[in-house]
């Protein structure tokens, strides 16, 4: 028996909410940004071969091997985001992080949002979500302040109350901005 | 609700410690970088001190080397550029709206190698055989022969070196990945433009330092002969590479200072920046240029003609596209509406001084005149110029500028005009009359010298101490408005445009916490 009296079938109700950080570096760009840097290396690396100071070309080596990994981490994580779901009773949450995809659900009457304060040295507070001794955290790429909006928002889809939640569709796009009239940018 | 939970991060020696914030790691760039600039001051002020009169006074020969080597170290790498880091941190997230720097973590070590590196380099003063004493340069053989604060020195170099590798890195992917919507990069402010610029420099010539130095390791203590002609090898290979990072060095220093110029004179003069695109492209021009030109610092050690030839008009080139950015910041002002606030004289100063000490420097590039400059004082005004005339004064610039958005409070406005008619004329007290004292042979990196220059070193050296204690003047200052003040706007200035100026004064922890938009 449903607390509120109703019936699961009663509400089928598919709200959809994305969690996507923006990133401006496109795949054409990191491999210019990569070959730009190797032919650098490769120049730079045949001068100090001819001079004979080869020790020189072993740094050059190091530091594009360092550009690499972080332009691999940038393309592997370019695809990170979050999706929540809410279907009929469940919250599904899916999460896109460094090139996984991993999926957890929750009983929305059931589920709780917790926000868990920043502690000594680390870097922002933490969104939990979970139930039945199960926690996950999300939102990770999210501002402090976001989680908190985020925190209010998703406490109205879950627990008793979660029925008289106003329905929530579409896509976050959070840090984003645009240009005005004057060609100034300010925040959306 | 999003300023009440502000209050709420992390606190106390472990924020600072752990910290992976753009704005915290920006905070402690900058004070470290003061910290040092206070360290690397009060060596000159030694140097400066035994070059009152002639013949030996205060310290001995030995150390006095020492001196001016520790201290262009620590101005050059403890100083400068980690100021410009500093700035970097603070300002390009908010610049470009971000919410932070793209590698937060690899940020916290990029600044926490520097303590390391400078404990390194001050420790070697007090080791045996005392610290480095073949100048900031490192010329071999003096390099090679001298004690182990050389090694200490290397190492040192090494850290600063992976510290700003580390930083330019981030730098380069924070402005490529992580730029707003909407923010092109021909829409980017001048100062985001010249970090990237910098950031590319930086990657292209750090890793010559760093094997530069590795090689003077070797040949100290692994028996190789890189830099020993007995052994089959030559000490002008050190010259060329050493300068082939060195020259590109000097526009590491110098172009995030035209960065921060062309955020401010705009501002004061309420125009928008004269030629934006033009000054883009004069910045990579002048980032291309610096690789080729490196043996204009070595035009004495016999090089055939026509490379002596090529390193000259390759030089000289360079005052195009400095020359077009002067331009534009002098058309940027043309009958704008300025008003004259401490970081517009801070601006207009820098614009003065270093093109003093680019025109000098065009002296300077020409090859058969600096047979006659070489190695002289004259060489010191001219550096002095474009590194405290250009960097320094557009750090001052910079702080006053941004000081009440990273505090929110506006700084005393009587103390920051005394702090600069002091910095500004005791700092041409200091450095003018070294131009006379090269000109007439006073050689530089000397601690006694012949009894006719006496005057012109004595003015230096009253100029030195004013200038010197006049920086504690910005100390006070500084920690006045950290404390408390008239509160600063948002905008803080009038003129002011840019993402940076419609966050909050102080800044939030977190730069754009904006709502959630929910399309
Ligand atoms: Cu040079």
């Amino acid at each position: 028996m449903h607390p509120h009296g109703r019936t699961v079938a009663d509400a089928p109700v598919k709200q959809r909410l994305e969690l996507r950080p923006n990133r401006s570096l496109t795949g054409r760009g990191r491999t210019a940004v990569f070959l730009s840097f190797a032919a650098a290396t490769v120049v730079l690396g045949f001068l100090f071969l001819a001079t004979g100071a080869w020790p020189v070309v072993l740094f050059l080596f190091l530091e594009l091997a360092g550009i690499g990994y972080v332009l691999t981490r940038t393309a592997r994580d370019a695809g990170d985001c979050e999706e929540i779901v809410v279907e009929d009773d469940r919250m599904k949450i899916i999460q896109h992080a460094a090139g996984r995809v991993s999926q957890h659900e929750f009983q929305c009457y059931w589920a709780k949002v917790a926000l868990e304060p920043a502690g000594r040295g680390r870097r922002s507070a933490k969104l939990l979500i979970g139930s039945h001794g199960r926690a996950l955290e999300i939102g990770r790429a999210l501002q402090e302040s976001e989680k908190y909006r985020l925190a209010q928002r998703l406490g109205l889809m879950v627990g008793p109350a979660h029925r008289d939640a106003p329905p929530l569709r579409g896509e976050i796009i959070f840090n984003s901005c645009e240009e005005d009239t004057h060609g100034n940018f300010a925040p959306r | 609700m999003a300023t009440s939970h502000h209050a709420e991060h992390p606190a106390g020696l472990s924020r600072w410690l752990f910290t992976t914030n753009h704005k915290d790691i920006g905070t402690l760039y900058l004070w470290f970088a003061f910290a040092m600039f206070l360290v690397g001051g009060a060596m000159s002020l030694v140097i400066r001190s035994e070059l009152w009169q002639p013949g030996l006074q205060i310290v001995d020969p030995h150390f006095f080397n020492q001196m001016t080597t520790v201290h262009a170290l620590v101005m050059v790498f403890g100083a400068v550029m980690p100021a410009f880091t500093g700035l970097a941190n603070w300002l390009i997230p908010m610049m470009i709206g971000a919410p932070d720097m793209a590698l937060p973590r690899l940020n916290n070590w990029s600044f926490w190698l520097l303590p390391m590196a400078a404990a390194l380099l001050v420790t070697s003063l007090f080791v045996p055989g005392g610290g480095p004493d073949a100048g900031w340069t490192l010329y071999p053989p003096l390099s090679v022969q001298t004690g182990m604060g050389m090694d200490f020195t290397i190492l040192s170099v090494h850290l600063l070196g992976m510290s700003s590798i580390l930083g330019s890195i981030n730098v380069i992917v924070t402005i490529l990945n992580m730029r707003a919507p909407g923010m092109t990069l021909m829409k980017m402010p001048m100062f985001v433009w010249t970090w990237l610029v910098t950031a590319f420099l930086l990657l292209a010539a750090i890793p010559v330092l760093a094997g530069a130095v590795t090689l003077l390791l070797t040949d100290r203590h692994f028996g190789t002969h890189f830099f020993d002609a007995a052994g089959g090898g030559d000490p002008v290979l050190w010259q060329h590479v050493f300068w082939f990072f060195g020259h590109p060095e000097v526009y590491i220093l110098v172009l995030p200072a035209f960065g921060v110029i062309s955020q401010i004179i705009p501002t004061f003069a309420r125009k928008p920046l004269f030629g934006y695109t033009s000054m883009v492209y004069a910045t990579a021009t002048i980032a291309f240029l610096s690789f080729i030109v490196w043996a204009h610092h070595m035009y004495t050690v016999g090089m055939p003609a026509a490379g002596e030839l090529f390193f000259m008009y390759a030089t000289m080139l360079i005052a195009v596209p400095t020359g077009v950015k002067v331009f534009n910041w002098v058309a940027t002002m043309w009958r704008g509406s300025m008003t004259f606030e401490t970081p517009m004289l801070y601006a207009i100063g820098t614009v003065f001084t270093f093109t003093m000490g680019g025109l000098t420097g065009l002296m300077l590039s020409i090859t058969p005149a600096d047979f006659q400059y070489h190695d002289s004082y004259f060489v010191v005004a001219h550096f002095h110029y474009t590194i405290f005339g250009g960097s320094v004064l557009a750090l001052m610039a910079a702080t006053y500028y941004w000081l009440p958005k990273w505090t929110g409070h506006m700084y005393n406005e009587t103390l920051g005009k005394w702090h600069f008619w002091l910095t500004i004329l005791s700092f041409n007290l200091t450095f003018f009359p070294q131009h006379f004292l090269g000109l007439a042979g006073m050689p530089r990196r000397i601690p006694d010298y012949a009894l006719q220059f006496t005057d012109f070193n004595q003015w230096s050296t009253i100029g030195a101490f004013v200038l010197g204690f006049s920086q504690l003047l910005l100390l006070y200052l500084v920690v006045k408005t950290v404390k408390g003040g008239e509160r600063a706007t948002d905008r803080v200035w009038e003129g002011a445009h840019g993402l940076e100026w419609t966050l909050p004064s102080p800044a939030p922890y977190h730069s754009f916490a904006t709502p959630p938009k929910v399309a």
